[in-house]
């Protein structure tokens, strides 16, 4: 027999394993920390509102991912499609990326290392259009499959997949000018020895980089 | 183009991204590799692309939940409660808690069934790697970046044991293929002394076993030259396997029962 908290439980087992992805998507959709952890409750709040109407044994994370997603969605709206939370354009790479992530024990050398590469990736991040943001945050960041991240995004798993590569494609244009992509280190060993090392391609006819719609 | 050894044109952006993550097959994945190997841009595109990716991933073991959101979140559900208890929802709230305790069960079952663990093949399986360096799949100290690597590769949210007041270091994590999506085991070091920890989902049969002592969460046995020592804790199955004696490895479970 369940007690008054067995819905509580239910949704605890069932839905709060996937915090981190939630946080993860958060993130990559807000640009702040506390923002993102604002809209991670409210939407673990909505989830737990409508819990009777998840089907058990069917994917928790994708439905969790789907509400945080509308709920970012319907406040952006609410606010004159204003951002979520803060602009975009004015991030602070030197503060907001260092807030974002918890302290560990490292020495002072891997600490600062690692604080430079993760706020120049996720300051770049940041700066790319939000179709582009969403999707690496879920499949780059939290590894989701293309179908489980065409299904929170309610898109074809086509445009999934163009939209994730011209999305790494300019946030490594970007890594590039902010010098975390040297050019040398940008081009790959070429498969086969007999092939020439090449220069960095300029981009072939017929690729956009808007995200349009695949 | 100069630079490029092959008349087929380039696979559209869907083919390649399909390629990088391992989603294409037969004839298709065929034509692709194929064109890849003749053309520089695309492998140029490709290297560029698998870059960003390692890069979001390094990113990803910083980006984990804080404890504060998980209790806020925690705390909001509880102050919600007396929603729920709304009489329209509560068939419907039941029904769904119902199947969710069914759907559990059933996978607990289904993994305790056929997943009954031996000691003597745990052993062996642990053999090579107890008495010699240990392969991990992914090698890390961070246990937040083990539990990341967890998460991505399993989907399942495993806790990450503490062996450090005993010395033992996290040195990294692997899957167990024989068990798919159940089971991964962690390795951890101690100077020249390996352990290695296999995570099982569920409550799985233990055969060649002992219990540590009456009432005691903990099971243990040595075969041949291996110790072992089972422990259950949120639904998972602990599995350590080391060539310490036995005696140190119940000393060693004493205080981490409570993974973090």
């Amino acid at each position: 027999m369940f007690g008054r908290d067995g819905k509580r439980r239910a949704f605890e087992a069932e839905v709060l394993p996937h915090l981190d992805a939630a946080y993860r998507f958060a993130c990559a959709l807000c640009g702040s920390r506390a923002e993102a952890e604002d809209l991670v409750q409210e939407a673990c709040l909505r989830a737990y509102a409508a819990f009777e109407r998840f089907e058990p044994g069917t994917n928790a994370r994708a439905w969790l991912l789907t509400i945080l997603r509308r709920v970012y969605l319907n406040e952006r709206r609410r606010l004159g499609g204003q951002p979520f939370v803060q602009s975009l354009d004015g991030a602070t790479p030197e503060r907001e990326p260092r807030s974002i992530a918890d302290a560990r024990v490292r020495t002072p050398e891997e600490e600062a290392l690692r604080t430079a590469e993760r706020d120049l990736v996720f300051a770049a991040l940041r700066e790319l259009p939000e179709a582009f943001r969403e999707v690496l945050a879920l499949v780059d960041l939290h590894g989701l499959q293309y179908a489980e991240a065409a299904e929170v995004l309610g898109c074809p798993i086509g445009t999934v997949m163009s939209r994730l590569y011209r999305g790494r494609r300019q946030l490594a244009r970007r890594l590039r000018q902010s010098g975390f992509f040297d050019a040398e280190t940008s081009v790959c060993q070429p498969m086969r020895a007999a092939e020439p090392p090449m220069q960095a391609p300029s981009r072939r006819h017929g690729r956009q980089e808007a995200p349009s719609d695949a | 183009m100069p630079d490029r050894a092959t008349s087929s044109p380039c696979p559209n952006e869907e083919a390649l991204a399909a390629l990088l993550q391992g989603a294409l097959a037969g004839a298709e994945k065929e034509a692709v590799e194929e064109h890849v190997r003749r053309c520089s841009l695309c492998q140029i595109d490709l290297a560029e692309q698998r870059r960003v990716r390692e890069a979001l991933r390094r990113l990803a073991f910083d980006l984990t939940a804080p404890v504060e959101l998980r209790q806020r979140v925690r705390a909001a559900i509880r102050a919600r409660r007396a929603g729920w208890r709304r009489p329209a929802l509560l068939a419907g709230a039941l029904a769904a808690v119902f199947a969710v305790i069914a759907v559990i069960t059933v996978t607990r079952i289904s993994v305790s069934r056929s997943h009954a663990v031996p000691a003597a093949t745990l052993a062996r399986l642990h053999r090579a790697e107890t008495l010699g360096p240990a392969p991990t799949a992914f090698a890390s100290s961070d246990p937040a970046a083990v539990a990341a690597w967890i998460q991505r590769q399993t989907g399942r949210t495993m806790p990450v044991p503490d062996y450090r007041s005993a010395g033992y270091l996290l040195a990294g994590v692997r899957r167990e293929p024989a068990f798919g999506n159940d089971a991964v085991t962690l390795v951890y070091r101690d100077g020249a002394e390996w352990l290695s920890c296999t995570m099982l989902a569920g409550t799985p049969t233990l055969r060649g076993f002992a219990p540590l002592a009456p009432g005691a969460a903990i099971d243990i046995a040595r075969v041949g030259e291996i110790s072992l020592a089972a422990y259950r804790a949120n639904g998972t199955t602990y599995l350590l396997a080391s060539t310490a004696p036995l005696s140190e490895l119940q000393a060693l479970l004493a205080p981490a029962e409570a993974p973090y």
